[in-house]
C-alpha cells in the first residue's frame, strides 16, 4: 500500500478496525497479509481519495461477516420469534378470546408435530446445512424435516395424479439464508409451491429467509404462492453498498467517495462477473456467512478464479458447479 | 499448562482470572522464598506482625496473595512429600485467603438502620466468614490419628468462643456446617432489611472472638498443633467503607494468638488507619508492617526488569509451547524478540526520515530559515542583522549525513536565540562542537544535549514527517509499564496481537516488529484510558486533568525551546491549589493516571519541600511524549488549579498560550515577566536547559 502521512492516518484507522473484526466477528478470517494481498489486486494513488486500495479497504471495513454461532443464533430466533408466534397468532384466531395460554401452548406443539421443514434446493447446498444447525438449536425432532422431494408422493405420477405423500401435514416451512432479487424463491415457488397448493389447497406454506432485501421479499410476497414470508432479518436500500442512501456513506467526507468506489468495484467486477459487476441482479451486498459468501455481495469480495483475470478473494464463495 | 489452549500467552492479565494451577504456575520471583531479597518473603506471612501489602492495581497484590495461600501451599506441600500440618510447621504459617468484594459489603448500609447497627453486623457477618475459612483449613490440617485424638475436644473449645447458642457439633465438618448456617440466616436477614424494615440478627461471638480464637483453640488442643501462624489474607480493602476498614483496624490493633493479618489494597485505598478502640490509630512499624510492592519495584529497576523478564519467560513456557522452552532452550535474549526504535543518530533511517532530501529542504531547517526571516524586519536577534546572515547561519549547522545532528543544532540555535546569544557566533561553536562529536562520537557537552534532548528531537522529526512516534523495545515496555507487572502483560498481549494480525510469528521467528509494538502501545494506552470512562464523575475529572497536562507536555515536546527534556513530570507544593484540584490531583494518583515520584523535591525557588508526579507511562503514546523522564515543571498556583479544576477552562487556555509563546520563536515571553503570571510563585524565567 502507498505511504505517505494523508494515506497512512486513513490506512491507520481501517487496520484498526478490520484487526478487531478479524479477531472476534470475522472468526480469524482475514489477517493482515491476506487484506494486503487482496488488496494489491488495486491500483494506487497519490490523491487517498482517488486510491482504490483505500476505497476498497474502506468497503472491506464494513464488511458483514456471520460466523457459526452468529447463523445458529438467528436460526434459533426465526423457529422462537417468528414462526412459534405466527402459528400461535394462527391457532389463537380459531379460538375464542377466553382460551388460556397452555390450551394455546398445547395447540401449537399439536400443529408443530404436523409441520415440516423444506430446505431450498439440492442437498448439497448450503440450505440443508442451515436446516441442520436449526434442528440442533431449536431441538427439534428429526422426522419433522424433509427434501423438497419428498413433498410428492413420486409413485403416483405414474398414473398420472401427483398427490403429497403425507397428507396430515398442515404447514411446510421453507428455510433459506439469504434471499436477494426473490427470482430464486417465485422459480421454487412455481416448481414445488404451486404445485403443493393445487394438490392441497388446505395446507400452508412459510418462506423463511435469515435475511431478505426488502426487493426480494416484496416480491415473493406478491409474485409467489407461499402463504407467509418473512425474513429473520430485512436489508433495506440502505444495505446496497452505492444506493443514494446507503450506510456506508452517511459521513459527509466519505460521501464523496462513494460514486469512485462504486466506479472501481464496477471496474474490476466488469472483468470479473460481467453480467452481474455489483453482485447478482445489482445486489451490492457486503454479507458473508461462515458456510459461504452469496453472490448477491460485491464480486470484488469473493470471486476466485484463475481464468483470464485471475482474482484473488478476501472472503472465498464456493460457487455452485454445473456440470 | 494442561487443557489450556490461548492464541495470545498474554491473554489473561488479572491474578484473579487464574486457576490455582495458573498461580502456581506464572508465579515468578526474584530471589529464593526463603531469601530476604525475594517477593515471598516481603509479604512476611510467618511473621506476627499485621502486614498491609499495598501496591497500584495490576502491581501483584493479589498473585503474592493467593501464591502464599493455603490452597497453594497444599499444592507446594504434595510437590515436597509432605503433609499439611508439618507442611504448615515448614512455611511458618497458613494463608486464609478472603476477597472483601466477595463479602458484598455494599449490602451492610443504609435500607434504614442505623451506621452503629451495620457496624456489628458487618463485623460479625466478618467472625462467622472468617471463622467458617480457619475451621475448613483445620479440617485439611487434621488428618488420621490425629483428628480422632482431639476433634471432639478442639469443638468443645470452639463452642466456648460463642456468647450464646454454641454449636453443638462435634465435628470440624459440622462446625461449618453451623457457622454456615448462621452466615446464611444473616444474609437473608441483611438482603431483606430494605423490604422487611428490621435487622434483628442473633450475633452470638463477639468482636475477634472467633478470628482468633479458632487458631488458639487448635493449637490449644495438642502441642503437635502449634508452631505456625493462621494469617487471614484480607484482599481489595478498598473495597470497605471507612467504617468497616476502622473495625478491620481494630482486629490488626487487637490481635492476639497465632494469627496474625495480611492485607491487601490499592495504595490510596486506605481511607483511616483509625481504630475504635479509643479512637486509638493504628502506626505503621508498631501496630502494622508496609509492604509497597510497586514502590518496590520502582526504587530498583533492574531488580524489576529482571522479575518481569523471569515473568515473560515463565508465560511463554507455559502458555506458548511453540517459543520452545523458555530463553535457555532458544538460546536468545528475551529483548532480541522486540525490534528497537532507532536512536542511533548516524542510523540511515533518519536520511529516509526527511525522505533524503538535502539539508536546506529538511523540515527542521526550513522551519529555522522562515523563523529567523519574518523576525528579521523586527530585528531583536543578535547576529543576524542582514539576509545574508540567515544562509551563512544555516550553512554552518547543516550536517548532510546526519539529519538528527542537523535538528540539534537547529534546536540549540533556537536556545542561543531564546537567551540573546549572538547567533553568528553560536552557529560557528555549534558547528565546530558537532564536527568534534562527528569524529570523535566521545563524550562531551555536545554528546550529553544530544542524549538529553534525542527523544524530544525524534519525536518532532516524526512529527514533521507526520508519522506516528515509535515505541518498543523489552526495556521501554518495562519502563512503561511504571513497577506494575500487569501492565507489561498488558502491553504484551495487545503487541502480540497487533503482530499475529499482521502476519508476524512472534516468539517464534524474527522479532516483533516496531510496527507492531507501536501499535499495541498506543492499544494499550488507550485501554488504560478508556477504563477511567466508567469511573463516573470523578472519571471525567481525572480525564480532564490528564488531557490537560499532556496538552502541555506536548506543548514543550513540540517547541522551538522546550523548558525540559523528556517532560512528563511537574512539582507541587503540597500547599498550592484549591481544594478540588487537590482532590482530582489525588484521585489522578489513586487511579494511577499519575504516578508518585520517589522523595520530595525542593522547588527551584525555595527550600520548601513539594511532591513530584509524573504522568502515568502507560498512558504517553496516547499524546506522542516521551517514555523516559527526564525533566520535572515545578507547577504554580496557576497552573496547578487551571490543570487540576474541570471548570478553569479559560485559565488553562491563558496557561497553554503561556507555554506556547514562551518555548516557541521569537521569544517574547521568555523574555519579559507576564502580568498574569506574575503572581505565580514558581520560576517564571526561561530555565537554561542547555547551559553546560
Amino acid at each position: 500500500m502507498r505511504s505517505d502521512p494523508r494515506h497512512d492516518a486513513i490506512t491507520d484507522e481501517l487496520q484498526s478496525k478490520i484487526k478487531t473484526l478479524h479477531s472476534s466477528i470475522w472468526e480469524r478470517r482475514a489477517d493482515w497479509p491476506e487484506v494486503l494481498d487482496w488488496l494489491d489486486q488495486f491500483e494506487q494513488h497519490d490523491d487517498p481519495d482517488s486510491d482504490e486500495q483505500l476505497q476498497v479497504l474502506r468497503l472491506l471495513s464494513n464488511f458483514m461477516y456471520f460466523g457459526v454461532n452468529e447463523i445458529r443464533a438467528l436460526l434459533r430466533s426465526l423457529f422462537r420469534d417468528t414462526f412459534r408466534p405466527q402459528v400461535a397468532k394462527e391457532v389463537r384466531s380459531g379460538l375464542h378470546s377466553s382460551t388460556t395460554l397452555d390450551m394455546v401452548g398445547s395447540m401449537v406443539d399439536v400443529e408443530l408435530r404436523r409441520t415440516r421443514f423444506v430446505s431450498l434446493g439440492n442437498p448439497s447446498e448450503s440450505s440443508a446445512l442451515l436446516l441442520y444447525y436449526f434442528r440442533q438449536e431449536n431441538a427439534l425432532p428429526k422426522d419433522l424435516f424433509l427434501h423438497g422431494s419428498d413433498i410428492f408422493d413420486l409413485s403416483a405420477v405414474e398414473s398420472g395424479g401427483l398427490k403429497v405423500r403425507d397428507t396430515h401435514i398442515t404447514r411446510y416451512v421453507f428455510i433459506d439464508d439469504l434471499c436477494g432479487s426473490g427470482h430464486q424463491g417465485r422459480e421454487y415457488s412455481d416448481r414445488i409451491v404451486k404445485p403443493l397448493k393445487s394438490t392441497s389447497p388446505g395446507v400452508k406454506t412459510y418462506y423463511y429467509p435469515i435475511f431478505g432485501l426488502s426487493d426480494g421479499i416484496d416480491l415473493l410476497r406478491t409474485q409467489s404462492a407461499f402463504d407467509e414470508v418473512y425474513p429473520v432479518v430485512e436489508l433495506d436500500q440502505t444495505f446496497r453498498a452505492f444506493a443514494t442512501d446507503s450506510r456506508l456513506y452517511i459521513e459527509p467526507k466519505i460521501a464523496l467517495l462513494r460514486l469512485a468506489t462504486e466506479a472501481t468495484c464496477r471496474r474490476y467486477g466488469d472483468e470479473l462477473v460481467p453480467a452481474h459487476p455489483l453482485g447478482w441482479e445489482d445486489g451490492q451486498l457486503y454479507i458473508g456467512f461462515a458456510h459461504n459468501t452469496p453472490d448477491n455481495s460485491l464480486p470484488i469480495f469473493w470471486c476466485d478464479q484463475t481464468g483470464p483475470r485471475p482474482w484473488r478473494p478476501i472472503f472465498r464463495r464456493y460457487p455452485k458447479v454445473f456440470w | 499448562m494442561s487443557g489450556v489452549t490461548l492464541s495470545n500467552p498474554f491473554s489473561l492479565t488479572k491474578a484473579n482470572d487464574l486457576s490455582d494451577d495458573q498461580i502456581q504456575e506464572l508465579w515468578v520471583d526474584i530471589a529464593p522464598p526463603d531469601s530476604p531479597d525475594s517477593l515471598f518473603s516481603a509479604g512476611r506471612f510467618a511473621s506476627p506482625m499485621p502486614t498491609f501489602i499495598l501496591g497500584s492495581k495490576g502491581s501483584g497484590k493479589t498473585h503474592l496473595m493467593r501464591y502464599a495461600s493455603f490452597p497453594l501451599q497444599k499444592k507446594r506441600f504434595e510437590r515436597d512429600g509432605l503433609r499439611p500440618l508439618p507442611g504448615a510447621r515448614v512455611d511458618g504459617y497458613v494463608g486464609i485467603y478472603t476477597l472483601c468484594s466477595g463479602l458484598e459489603t455494599g449490602r451492610f448500609q443504609g435500607k434504614g438502620q442505623s451506621d452503629e447497627a451495620w457496624l456489628e453486623v458487618i463485623s460479625y457477618y466478618l467472625e462467622l466468614s472468617l471463622g467458617i475459612a480457619a475451621l475448613a483449613v483445620t479440617d485439611d490440617l487434621l488428618d488420621g490419628d490425629v483428628q480422632h485424638n482431639i476433634e471432639t475436644a478442639f469443638c468443645a473449645a470452639v463452642g466456648q468462643l460463642f456468647d450464646s447458642d454454641p454449636p453443638a457439633a462435634n465435628s470440624v465438618g459440622g462446625l461449618i456446617d453451623d457457622l454456615e448456617r448462621r452466615r446464611r440466616e444473616l444474609d437473608y436477614q441483611v438482603n431483606n432489611a430494605a423490604f422487611t424494615g428490621e435487622l434483628v440478627p442473633n450475633v452470638t461471638a463477639s468482636r475477634g472472638k472467633l478470628i482468633f480464637g479458632i487458631p488458639q483453640a487448635f493449637q490449644s488442643c495438642s502441642s503437635d498443633l502449634g508452631g505456625f501462624l493462621f494469617a487471614y489474607q484480607l484482599d481489595e480493602l478498598e473495597n470497605l467503607t471507612e467504617a468497616q476498614q476502622k473495625h478491620v483496624n481494630t482486629l490488626v490493633r487487637d490481635r492476639r494468638g497465632p494469627a496474625t493479618l495480611k492485607i491487601g489494597a490499592r495504595q490510596f485505598g486506605i481511607k483511616t488507619h483509625a481504630t475504635m478502640s479509643a479512637a486509638e490509630e493504628n502506626i505503621r512499624d508498631s501496630e502494622f508492617e508496609e509492604l509497597r510492592l510497586d514502590l518496590r519495584f520502582r526504587r530498583n529497576e533492574k531488580t524489576y526488569r529482571e522479575l518481569v523478564a523471569l515473568l515473560v519467560e515463565r508465560r511463554l513456557q507455559n502458555f506458548w509451547p511453540q517459543s520452545s522452552t523458555g530463553l535457555a532452550g532458544r538460546s536468545r535474549r528475551l529483548a532480541d524478540w522486540f525490534e528497537e526504535p532507532k536512536r542511533d543518530p548516524f542510523d540511515p533511517f533518519f536520511e529516509r526520515l526527511v525522505k533524503n532530501a538535502p539539508s536546506p529542504e529538511r523540515p527542521h531547517m526550513v522551519h529555522l530559515r522562515e523563523a529567523l526571516a519574518g523576525q528579521l524586519s523586527r530585528g531583536g536577534i543578535r547576529g543576524v542583522r542582514k539576509e545574508e546572515d540567515i544562509p551563512a547561519i544555516m550553512n554552518a549547522i547543516a550536517v548532510p549525513d546526519a539529519p538528527l545532528l542537523e535538528k540539534l543544532n537547529t534546536f540549540l540555535m533556537f536556545n542561543a536565540w531564546a537567551k540573546g546569544l549572538d547567533l553568528a557566533q553560536t552557529a560557528t561553536s555549534v558547528r565546530s562542537n558537532c564536527e568534534a562529536f562527528v569524529r570523535s562520537k566521545g563524550a562531551g557537552p555536545y554528546r550529553q544535549k544530544l542524549d538529553h534532548y534525542k527523544s524530544d528531537l525524534i519525536a518532532q522529526m516524526f512529527r514533521d514527517a507526520s508519522y506516528r512516534h515509535n515505541y518498543g523495545g523489552l526495556d521501554e515496555f518495562t519502563r512503561m509499564s511504571e513497577g506494575q507487572p500487569r501492565a507489561l502483560i498488558t502491553l504484551l498481549k495487545q503487541t502480540f496481537d497487533w503482530a499475529t494480525f499482521q502476519g508476524e510469528r512472534p516468539f517464534e521467528a524474527g522479532s516483533i516488529s516496531i510496527d507492531a509494538e507501536s501499535k499495541g502501545a498506543l492499544a494499550a494506552a488507550d485501554w488504560f484510558y478508556n477504563n477511567m470512562r466508567k469511573a463516573g464523575g470523578d472519571g471525567q475529572a481525572i480525564l480532564i486533568a490528564v488531557d490537560r497536562l499532556a496538552e502541555l507536555f506536548r506543548i514543550n515536546r513540540f517547541a522551538d525551546n522546550p523548558i525540559e527534556c523528556s517532560l512528563i513530570g511537574f512539582s507541587v507544593s503540597a500547599r498550592v491549589g484549591s481544594e478540588i484540584s487537590q482532590r482530582n490531583l489525588r484521585l489522578a494518583l489513586d487511579h494511577s493516571f499519575l504516578v508518585e515520584i520517589l522523595g520530595g523535591q525542593s522547588d527551584r525557588n525555595s527550600e520548601q519541600v513539594t511532591g513530584k508526579f509524573q504522568l502515568n507511562r502507560m498512558l504517553v503514546p496516547k499524546w506522542g511524549l516521551a517514555t523516559g523522564r527526564r525533566g520535572i515543571k515545578p507547577f504554580s498556583e496557576v497552573e496547578m488549579n487551571a490543570i487540576f479544576d474541570p471548570r478553569m477552562g479559560e485559565a488553562f487556555e491563558k496557561v497553554k498560550a503561556d507555554w506556547a509563546t514562551r518555548m516557541n520563536a521569537p521569544f517574547e515571553r521568555a523574555r519579559r515577566a507576564s502580568k498574569d503570571f506574575a503572581e505565580s510563585d514558581a520560576g517564571d524565567s526561561q530555565v537554561d536547559l542547555f547551559g553546560d
